[in-house]
């Protein structure tokens, strides 16, 4: 029977529960903090108990339509905000990732995924499950730095800029860099495996190629001008737009009919 | 803080062009110099550059190293070394090799897509055009008097810094310089035919040290799927979540306003004259089911078979409406592979199974599973392998682990605000 059926019962419930962590920052509850994370990581547990699930069901990790990784996605960026509200107390952080986890949920309810249990042969390896959650983890983690970004900018134009933002948003550029090379290295070893070489530059490994690239210029002028504002947050919000080629433009380019990472048809 | 920046700010409006220190004025100056001399070339010489063979690459890339470093230890305080390792001429050279991927992205390459024309400049095959090359060039030329500097004197904590620069350099030279040397050609296996022959994407025959003997194709299938199709345009209906649904006995489900349920499925059978279908088992018998449909609004119900079809047997569709009806898929593949005898020449016999992402060593060789005769599918007869083999992996593979190790200690170490830049 297919997993799909459940999800609004599974992906109502977490909203609801990220909705009551929204919410409690509204009120004067002395016990606020500990009802957000508590809140917050139901609503993280319920959804990756329907991702287990639907893993279950399917037989073969969910990781293949662009439905399925939505919902990767939804899991993973409330995860990320709770641990920077955890450790720096960002509201608006965590608030921005639920809300980006809830518009990705809302897109999965409106375009409902085709129940498909078939996976092709090139993509039952062992390299599949890491490379993918590598990547959508590093995405999710750059995506939050870009937001940092952009906040950055909003408050250096019509307010005071707060430089504790560009310590946050370097935290987490290192640590989705990190993750972003790791997929691409783990990418080249497995498609030497499954296709006979490494790197073909393809339109999608070409784009994630220069993903990559682009916050390396971040990271470079971060490091050099370590004082500087206007250029680095710039620069991570430029990143950002490749990052967003990449993930969702590709498909669109004229370059694509080549691509053999477009699965979806 | 802001002071500082207004500072530099006015020191670089102060600084005439191109008195030393380059800054990023001077650094994306010669990023465009660079960028314009490889499109007059590219025009100039209308040629694709052709990858260096062994051993004019391995000298190439012995030079290029040996060069950064004497040149490094010669002139460390020349001013256009100096500029050479700084930041402002690392990003000229990223964000001119990112100008032009993102062209190369953008736009089909001749080497990926049939048909493309090529153009003056070189964009439609970036990767063997001048301009692109030029920018490599350039950009490894900074990564490397970078990395240098700090791998000489050694120092414990550059450790990361040496793990990710040389890495990268290491593995994007060896894996541009070994392009020359990766070959990569296929084989077509018969079931009982012994195959010493390899052919190149251009048709061209060479003889090969290993031989395959195919001994048995096998072909595993996912069940087929039911869908329903459009009778005049022959598009499938997509819209809903069951749209395509894997055949399974018994399990009601619901679809564009119809209740459908398998009563019997057969993976191979076979049409009876009076239009049922019986189990067999014979090359090409098809999948077959018996599908009841009931209308959800009219209780009007449909009952019938629909098969695939197959290369020696009839599809059969259940007209649902004039304009709709149930049709099924033909199973996907999901696993496939040949097994063989292997012959090296110099006389060692073995037996192998090739699969998909399982690829076998032979002699310096990596044989891949690659296609098979799509239109009889699971009684196909060809196997269709291909050899790949490239001498420079393990130095690709040594700068690939330097890069995994480097990855790992950006993620653990992160940022550290250094103050001791020069
Ligand atoms: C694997 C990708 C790369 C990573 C992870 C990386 C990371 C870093 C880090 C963390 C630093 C600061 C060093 C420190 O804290 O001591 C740095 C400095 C630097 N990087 Fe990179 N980088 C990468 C690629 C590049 C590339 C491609 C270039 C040039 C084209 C480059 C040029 C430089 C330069 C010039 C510096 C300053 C070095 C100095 O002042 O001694 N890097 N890089």
């Amino acid at each position: 029977m297919s997993n799909w059926i459940n999800f609004p019962a599974f992906a109502g419930i977490a909203i609801a529960l990220w909705l009551v962590t929204m919410g409690i920052q509204l009120t004067n509850n002395k016990q606020k903090d500990l009802i957000i994370w508590i809140s917050g990581w139901l609503g993280v547990v319920a959804l990756g108990a329907f991702i287990g699930l639907l893993w279950h069901t399917l037989e073969r990790p969910p990781m293949r339509t662009l439905g399925e990784t939505r919902l990767w996605y939804s899991f993973f960026l409330p995860v990320i905000g709770l641990f920077t509200f955890a450790r720096w107390k960002y509201k608006w952080l965590l608030n921005y990732s639920i809300v980006m986890a809830v518009v990705f949920l809302g897109i999965n309810y409106m375009n409902p995924d085709t129940y498909n249990k078939t996976l092709m042969p090139a993509l039952q390896s062992p390299w599949f499950v890491p490379h993918v959650i590598v990547y959508i983890f590093s995405y999710a983690i750059l995506a939050a730095s870009s937001l940092v970004a952009v906040y950055g900018l909003y408050q250096y134009y019509y307010s005071t800029f707060n430089h504790k933002n560009l310590e946050l948003a370097n935290n987490l550029v290192y640590l989705g860099f990190g993750f972003l090379t790791l997929g691409l290295l783990f990418g080249a070893l497995w498609a030497k495996e499954a296709w006979g070489h490494y790197w073909t530059w393809d339109p999608k490994e070409t784009w994630a190629f220069l993903t990559w690239m682009a916050y390396l210029v971040y990271m470079h002028l971060r490091y050099r001008h370590p004082a500087a504002v206007k250029s680095p947050l710039w620069s991570l919000a430029l990143a950002f737009v490749v990052l967003l080629i990449c993930w969702f433009g590709v498909n669109y380019l004229p370059s694509a009919q080549q691509s053999v990472h477009t699965y979806t048809n | 803080m802001t002071k500082t920046i207004h500072q530099e700010a006015k020191k670089a409006i102060q600084k005439p062009l191109w008195v030393f220190p380059w800054q990023y004025k001077e650094s994306f100056l010669v990023a465009a110099g660079i960028l314009l001399t490889g499109l007059a070339l590219q025009v100039s010489t209308g040629q694709e550059l052709q990858p260096l063979i062994f051993p004019y690459n391995a000298i190439f890339m012995t030079v290029f190293w040996a060069g950064i470093a004497g040149v490094h230890f010669a002139f460390k305080n020349n001013s256009i070394v100096k500029w050479l390792r700084s930041v402002p001429a690392s990003i000229s050279s990223i964000v001119l090799v990112v100008f032009l991927v993102m062209i190369m992205g953008s736009i089909p390459q001749a080497n990926f897509t049939q048909g493309v024309e090529k153009d003056i400049f070189g964009f439609s095959h970036m990767t063997t055009s001048w301009p692109f090359n030029l920018a490599m060039f350039f950009f490894l030329l900074t990564l490397g008097f970078t990395t240098i500097n700090r791998v000489f004197p050694f120092q414990k904590r550059n450790i990361g810094f040496i793990l990710n620069h040389f890495g990268l350099w290491l593995t994007v030279v060896s894996a541009t310089m070994g392009a020359g040397d990766l070959e990569r050609l296929m084989m077509d296996l018969y079931e009982g035919k012994v195959e010493y022959r390899a052919y190149d994407d251009q048709g061209n025959m060479q003889e090969m040290p290993i031989a395959f003997k195919l001994k048995d194709f096998k072909l595993d299938e996912f069940t087929p799927k039911l869908g329903i199709v459009n009778n005049k345009t022959g598009n499938l209906y997509l819209e809903e979540g069951n749209s395509m649904r894997m055949i399974e006995e018994n399990s009601p489900y619901e679809l564009m306003g119809w209740e459908f349920e398998v009563k019997k499925y057969f993976y191979e059978s076979v049409r009876l004259s009076n239009g049922r279908y019986e189990p067999v088992n014979e090359m090409g018998a098809a999948p077959a089911a018996k599908v009841i449909a009931r209308n959800l609004a009219t209780g009007q119900t449909k009952e019938g078979w629909v098969s695939s079809g197959s290369f020696r047997r009839q599809f059969e569709g259940l007209p649902l409406t004039d304009e709709f009806s149930l049709i099924m898929t033909l199973p996907e593949a999901k696993k496939f592979s040949s097994e063989v005898e292997v012959f090296t020449y110099k006389g060692e016999k073995s037996q192998a199974v090739l699969e998909v992402n399982k690829p076998l060593e032979v002699e310096g060789w990596k044989v891949y599973q690659l296609s098979y005769d799509s239109n009889r599918g699971r009684w196909s007869t060809l196997s269709v392998v291909e050899l790949v083999r490239d001498p420079w992996l393990p130095i690709v593979y040594l700068g690939i682990a330097m890069m995994l190790l480097g990855a790992i200690d950006i993620m653990w170490t992160g940022y550290k605000q250094k103050n001791n830049h020069e």
